[in-house]
């Protein structure tokens, strides 16, 4: 019923997100995969930052876009502008307290603007539930407004509303690991270090999180196979 | 396929934003990082000390109120402009008042239940981002299908969406109950609930059809879950919306903005507010917010809600108003409407569902 896109997504660098590569001028968005070049510059840019406050421009550049697709991709273009925005203001006046023995600065920015789209948890929720009401999602709707009648939207993410629902009962700490994971290709120890709980509990998140969408996939066993878990 | 390749496709097709949305939220960051804010800090200030105590809080909110809707404060009561205020409504001055108010109102309602197989209309003035639109939904009353409107054709009537939930399909409860979704199974269960407010608070907070598995003990956490049952027109017994009422006047913290209150429509009425404060915590943060549960002005029946969200010394309003609600027997049917012909109502099963979380016991049929 879905054609995959990626052929195995477990395995292998994690895939950049799609689309246009980040900010004119701008690196394309971080990865996991990014070479450590270019992440040590994230902990340098900090650094100048609080004596040039203006630098910290350049971590917006290099960050924005990559965070503003991921945020779309759960809430809408229109609150992904609020939380992105919100999320570079918040980190810039914490900035002095960044800790420079991450050179890469994701987890921290994925970390704030977690919390953040938790403020927007019923508006998420909304959306999951609406989506497994009627198979049409308000989110997906929102790409793309004037295209597409809602009956074509219905049938076409039939299977989606499965998940859809399946992604409302998770908790939101649950959904986080989940999400940071599939739609922002964070390796386990970066959502450790976003969400600021232990590996361990990374892991028993991921693992609950997946047996729900699995249990929610029709034609799909139940059991839970282990894969090559850790691709950080 | 398993299951995080079937996660991975979800919104795969989400845009990367295009070059005018991120330079103008690197505007705004340069902004701030320039002025180094002494203006926002001064706010945030303002906000907390406000927040201490209650008469300033109340002051700070009726100047943000008033603020917000600085330039209509003088037009009142749907009447032509030069009207002098809602002279049907006799001057109730505490947030009590109003409510005890909106809860005689409510019990002098019908409370005639809806049949199974009826649907109830639903049209409201949305504004969940900063655009705002009119949906109209029809639930029936079994819950066990939904219906809105698709795109009309050039020339023709929208296309009514029927959706059927599987066979077989219970009320399924997450972290947190969805009344909405099931009318009837809420009535049944509201129709048993104690009619004495504090009881009835009790009982709400602590039951997991409506609050979820962990019971709500925050005052923010139970305005939240009263605010979303009193939004459900036709699913809650008379004697409970009224106990509903009285209980908001429980909440601490909630007070009346009756100068100058708008639904997210324009429409004047009056406000039964409750702040959110601001939360700076490792792993939370809360913007200050001012939560408004918006009555009609003359009859103080249920009329919308509205956030207004505090940043920067800037005010986000986002929130919903009641437009229209009723009871007709075929989807797509407004009240007093004519029944949509047949060959426009599309039908679409969705899949079976193996709901899994933390279920509650579905109810007896």
């Amino acid at each position: 019923m879905i054609a995959p896109l990626r052929p195995s997504p477990a395995q292998g660098p994690p895939a950049l997100p799609d689309g246009p590569a980040g900010a004119p001028g701008a690196p394309a968005p971080a990865s996991p995969a990014s070479v450590p070049a270019s992440a040590s510059a994230d902990a340098a840019l900090i650094a100048r930052s609080t004596r040039e406050p203006e630098a910290f421009a350049g971590l917006y550049d290099r960050h924005a876009a990559g965070l503003h697709r991921y945020v779309t991709r759960r809430l809408g273009a229109d609150l992904a502008d609020d939380v992105v925005g919100e999320t570079f203001l918040i980190a810039f006046r914490r900035r002095e307290r960044y800790d420079m023995s991450r050179p890469e600065a994701r987890p921290w920015l994925y970390g704030i603007a977690a919390n953040l789209i938790s403020r927007h948890h019923r508006s998420e929720q909304r959306a999951y539930r609406a989506w497994a009401r009627t198979g049409a999602d308000p989110v997906a709707r929102s790409f793309t407004p004037d295209t597409d009648a809602v009956e074509g939207r219905v049938t076409a993410q039939a299977s989606g509303a499965a998940l859809a629902a399946a992604l409302r009962s998770l908790s939101q700490g649950d959904r986080h690991v989940l999400l940071l994971i599939a739609w922002a290709d964070l390796s386990y120890e970066e959502v450790a270090t976003a969400l600021g709980i232990p590996l361990g509990t990374v892991r028993s998140r991921l693992n609950r999180a997946r047996r729900k969408m699995r249990a929610a996939l029709p034609g799909i066993d139940p059991q839970l196979t282990p894969e090559g878990d850790d691709h950080g | 396929m398993d299951e995080m390749t079937a996660l991975r496709e979800l919104r795969a097709d989400a845009p990367a934003p295009d070059a005018a949305r991120l330079a103008a939220g690197r505007w705004k960051l340069l902004n701030a990082v320039a002025d180094g804010s002494p203006r926002s800090r001064r706010l945030a200030l303002l906000v907390r000390a406000a927040a201490g105590t209650r008469p300033r809080r109340a002051a700070l909110a009726a100047l943000t109120a008033a603020g917000v809707t600085a330039g209509v404060l003088t037009a009142a009561g749907g009447a032509g402009p030069g009207a002098a205020g809602p002279a049907a409504a006799p001057r109730v001055r505490t947030v009590a008042q109003v409510l005890e108010a909106a809860a005689t109102y409510a019990e002098s309602r019908g409370g005639a239940q809806p049949a199974p197989d009826q649907w109830l209309y639903v049209r409201t003035y949305d504004c969940p981002h900063d655009t705002c639109r009119v949906n109209e939904e029809w639930t029936r009353y079994d819950g066990a299908r939904t219906a809105m409107l698709g795109h009309a054709p050039k020339n023709g009537p929208a296309p009514v969406v029927v959706t059927v939930l599987p066979s077989g399909a219970t009320p399924p409860v997450y972290d947190r109950g969805e009344p909405g979704d099931w009318p009837q199974e809420t009535f049944r269960r509201l129709a048993r609930m104690p009619g004495e407010p504090h009881a009835l608070l009790r009982r709400l907070s602590s039951d997991p059809f409506f609050a979820g598995p962990v019971p709500l003990t925050a005052p923010d956490e139970q305005f939240d879950l009263l605010s979303d049952l009193l939004s459900l027109p036709d699913a809650v017994p008379p004697h409970v919306t009224a106990a509903l009422y009285r209980a908001v006047a429980l909440i601490p913290g909630v007070q009346l903005l009756d100068r100058g209150a708008r639904d997210v429509k324009g429409r004047p009425g009056v406000a039964v507010g409750f702040h959110f404060t601001e939360l700076h915590e490792k792993h939370a943060i809360r913007l200050p917010s001012d939560a408004e549960l918006i009555l009609d002005p003359r009859t103080y029946a249920y009329r919308g809600s509205t956030d207004r969200i505090h940043w920067q010394g800037k005010t986000t309003v986002r929130g919903s108003a009641l437009l229209a609600t009723g009871v007709v027997d075929h989807p797509g049917q407004r009240p007093g409407g004519p029944v949509p012909p047949p060959s426009s109502v599309k039908v679409v099963e969705l899949p079976k569902v193996v709901h899994v979380g933390p279920l509650v016991t579905p109810p007896a049929r």
